[in-house]
């Protein structure tokens, strides 16, 4: 059963407007939220959130420790949350890269928590210091096995704050590692941020259970596939591996308790991903053209919208703003009536090939993609636009 | 008449359920977790409250078998881990079990670290040489000319001295024993687990299917023996000296067992220290 | 309770071991550390193929429990017993509900139950 959703402490709000940056929001958002416990590695562009976090987080309440590296940090978190605090890690794509394993024992054992990637260009060490969105597959795809993964991708500072919080509550609705993939220009660029105050924050508690330790079983699914959650120390003896177990969370080690395992895990988001997908939409509704964009690039093609309707092109832009689960039912709907897509991003083709996969050949999916280290041009973008619509 | 001790003491400690368990006869891991179980007990300690954090491997399968909230993590980081459970929820107490591969190889920069920040827990490392569940390949314990399947013709690099690493990066409490030392192992558990810091206990335990067959020692029991022979109580000896030497001696003991604030403790006073009454703790559960 | 001088003291407890049948992988741990040596590797086969160990000198035990703190699999444990405990005439099955573990033999540690 869902807990009823409880608003922020104010201890931890910095209500008022601020003038932040994508990362000093995106570190507020975490406050906000209710995160006690950080660990993290130095990695460009991602640092800053924790800088931040290390100095606020002692007048708050919480801890954060660098970690020697990021295989510790990401485990350092889920050991965290076993222990009942709410958590969350940053990095950039050499350090997602070191991540992934534990992403997929965050996933397996089912342990709320947020993982920010704040992507530069890539790929290896690549462009510490400049933008990039090429880890949007590994994002879905990174870790081994089958897993399914939500994450969220915001376009400004106000969105860094705004989607850290959803962050949060995904991880605790659906008992899951919840990604933020944000990217360089976002999380150094500095715009208005205003954080309300704590009162109107909702935020969703950890689903702890509410049965005694006999009649608990760590790893049976409620009536929404999801189980409920206990921490250390409260008398449950619990086991918690990630092999593949029972409900018990013993070691299974056959086929039956792998499917039942691993299917309730991927249909847990499979199957509510209509309600956690999220996008906007901008102009779309007379589009012959539309734009499927995201993160600091959706900015860009905001103008670029701007410089095809004054020449009579019809352009129109998809933003998703929950990356995974892709907003597929909406993109198959207008590949109905839409002339084409144009999906513009900084990679050589990522989310292109979900968004062509969606359109199912009944609108052209055209690729506007470069290397990253720098934001598309509005009009590289309009140039795009015109061949699209032909 | 009088109850009869019918059930054996190690009972309660362990998942009955999942018993007979996966560990070969004679081998030592077995004996390690008795001695654990014992040290328990002694230690009167609330079980809801210690938890157990293991990683891969043959040693790494304790968690599994272990009535405590017990924590099978992933190969090399059951001590990150552990330090954010620990930290999180500092009235657990959390003992690391797990084996010399995983401890010290793929986990080896987390061992460093964690001795050097003092976090409050209790590593405990069987060392049987070798990696035993995967098939018996080269640890960076295996002696040298021992062989193993992926130094098939006798390894040739320098093994570890575990206690000299453990002390060298600052660990509060270091001992070692062999599996035969089982009063002794039970002894240091007790005081490691009472111990406020870093504590490390190595105990050396056969692998009677892989290294000791592979290497022409016997099995289970007859290492056993051999441990009994070759090794030397040497309480307080200098750990740069403990080199395992298995034509010579094997040296066993408490080697150190000082005093040194806690990562929690240093953290707790440099902030309050510099931010005074506006430090609002470190929030644990 | 006084006695001639010179006579040794009378015991009031002996010593009893407790074998999981099952559960013993014949490693012979027990066996060799025992400090009066009162165990051997008994005749027959247990369901896994092992020869379990039994109490070959009944007197001679102590109940110290070191078979129990070596055993890697938790088979054995000694326990010091009163003297008029007649272990022999303990019920199979209360053994197995005492220790909740669902093994069919638990033995009192004589060769041919």
């Amino acid at each position: 059963m869902m807990p009823t959703l409880t608003t922020a402490n104010s201890k931890s709000v910095l209500t008022g407007a601020h003038f932040l940056d994508g990362d000093q929001a995106a570190c507020e958002g975490a406050l906000a939220a209710g995160a006690n416990f950080a660990a993290g590695y130095p990695i460009t562009p991602s640092t800053e959130i924790v800088e931040r976090f290390a100095s606020r987080i002692p007048t708050v309440g919480g801890i954060f420790l660098q970690m020697e590296d990021e295989l510790a940090s990401s485990i350092a978190v889920v050991g965290a949350a076993w222990g009942g605090a709410k958590v969350f890690t940053v990095t950039s794509g050499p350090g997602f890269s070191l991540m992934m394993e534990h992403l997929g024992y965050a996933a397996m054992t089912e342990t709320p928590l947020v993982l920010v990637d704040v992507q530069r260009g890539g790929p290896s060490t690549g462009l510490p210091t400049l933008p990039g969105q090429a880890d949007m597959m590994q994002a879905r795809w990174g870790s081994h096995g089958d897993y399914e993964v939500i994450a969220l991708c915001p376009n400004s500072p106000q969105e860094c704050f705004d989607l850290m919080i959803d962050a949060f509550n995904l991880a605790e609705e659906y008992r899951t590692p919840v990604l933020m993939m944000m990217d360089e220009s976002v999380g150094h660029m500095t715009e208005k941020v205003v954080i309300p105050p704590a009162e109107e924050i909702k935020i969703l508690p950890r689903r702890y259970t509410s049965l005694p330790p006999s009649e608990y079983l760590p790893f049976r699914p409620g009536a929404d596939g999801i189980p409920e959650m206990v921490k250390a120390g409260d008398g449950y003896r619990i086991h918690v591996t990630g092999l593949t177990h029972d409900e018990q969370g013993y070691p299974a080690m056959n086929w039956q308790a792998q499917r039942k395992l691993v299917g309730r895990l991927v249909k847990k988001i499979r199957d509510n991903a209509d309600r956690i997908t999220r996008w906007e939409e901008h102009q779309v509704d007379d589009a012959e053209v539309v734009m499927v964009a995201y993160g600091i690039t959706s900015r860009v093609a905001k103008r670029a919208i701007q410089l095809a309707r004054a020449e009579g092109l019809r352009a129109g832009l998809l933003r998703p703003v929950v990356v995974w689960p892709f907003p597929e039912k909406r993109v198959r709907e207008l590949a109905g009536r839409v002339h084409s897509f144009l999906v513009v991003e900084m990679n050589y083709g990522q989310m292109f090939y979900e968004v062509e996969r969606c359109a199912g050949g009944r609108a052209r999916t055209e690729l506007l993609g470069h290397g990253g280290g720098m934001v598309h041009e509005p009009e590289e973008i309009l140039q795009a636009l015109r061949e699209a619509a032909k | 008449m009088s109850t009869l001790p019918m059930v054996n003491p190690v009972e309660p400690f362990l998942r009955t359920d999942r018993m007979p368990h996966i560990w070969c006869p004679g081998c030592g891991i077995g004996t390690t977790v008795n001695c654990f179980a014992r040290a328990l007990v002694e230690s009167k300690l609330p079980l809801d409250k210690v938890a157990l954090v293991s990683g891969i491997g043959c040693t790494g399968r304790v968690a599994g078998y272990v009535r405590l909230d017990s924590f099978h993590t992933t190969h090399g980081r059951a001590i990150p881990f552990a330090t954010g459970l620990k930290l999180s929820n500092p009235n657990l107490n959390v003992v690391v079990y797990s084996g010399d591969g995983d401890l010290i190889a793929i986990g080896g920069n987390h061992f460093i670290h964690a001795a050097r920040r003092n976090v409050d827990i209790t590593v405990i490392c069987v060392n049987n040489f070798i990696y035993g569940m995967t098939g018996g390949q080269t640890a960076p314990t295996t002696p040298i000319g021992a062989t193993a399947t992926t130094s098939p013709y006798g390894c040739f690099e320098r093994p570890f001295n575990l206690p000299f690493l453990a002390e060298s990066s600052g660990a509060v409490y270091v001992a070692r024993w062999t599996a035969f030392h089982v009063r002794h192992i039970a002894h240091s558990m007790v005081e490691a687990i009472h111990k406020k810091g870093f504590s490390f206990i190595e105990i050396l335990a056969p692998c009677p299917t892989l290294y000791q067959r592979r290497n022409k020692m016997g099995d289970g029991l007859e290492t056993m023996h051999f441990y009994k022979q070759h090794s030397v109580i040497k309480n307080g000896a200098r750990t740069r000296e403990v080199d395992i030497n298995l034509q010579g001696e094997i040296v066993v003991g408490k080697f150190v067992d000082i005093e040194r604030p806690t990562l929690q403790q240093t953290m707790d006073q440099q902030l309050r220290q510099t931010l005074r009454e506006q430090y609002a703790g470190p929030g644990g559960v | 309770m006084t006695e001639a001088a010179g006579a040794p003291k009378a015991r009031k407890f002996r010593g009893e071991v407790f074998i999981d049948w099952d559960r013993c992988k014949g490693c012979g741990f027990c066996i060799d550390f025992c400090p009066p040596k009162v165990l051997a590797f008994s005749a027959e086969f247990n369901g896994h193929g092992y020869h379990p160990p039994y109490l070959a000198k009944e007197d001679a035990c102590t109940g110290c429990d070191l078979c129990g703190l070596y055993c890697p699999d938790f088979a054995i444990h000694g326990a010091r017993v009163a003297k008029t405990d007649d272990v022999m005439m303990v019920d199979c099955r209360l053994l197995r509900s005492a220790n909740g573990n669902g093994h069919d033999k638990t033995r009192t540690g004589k060769s041919g139950d």
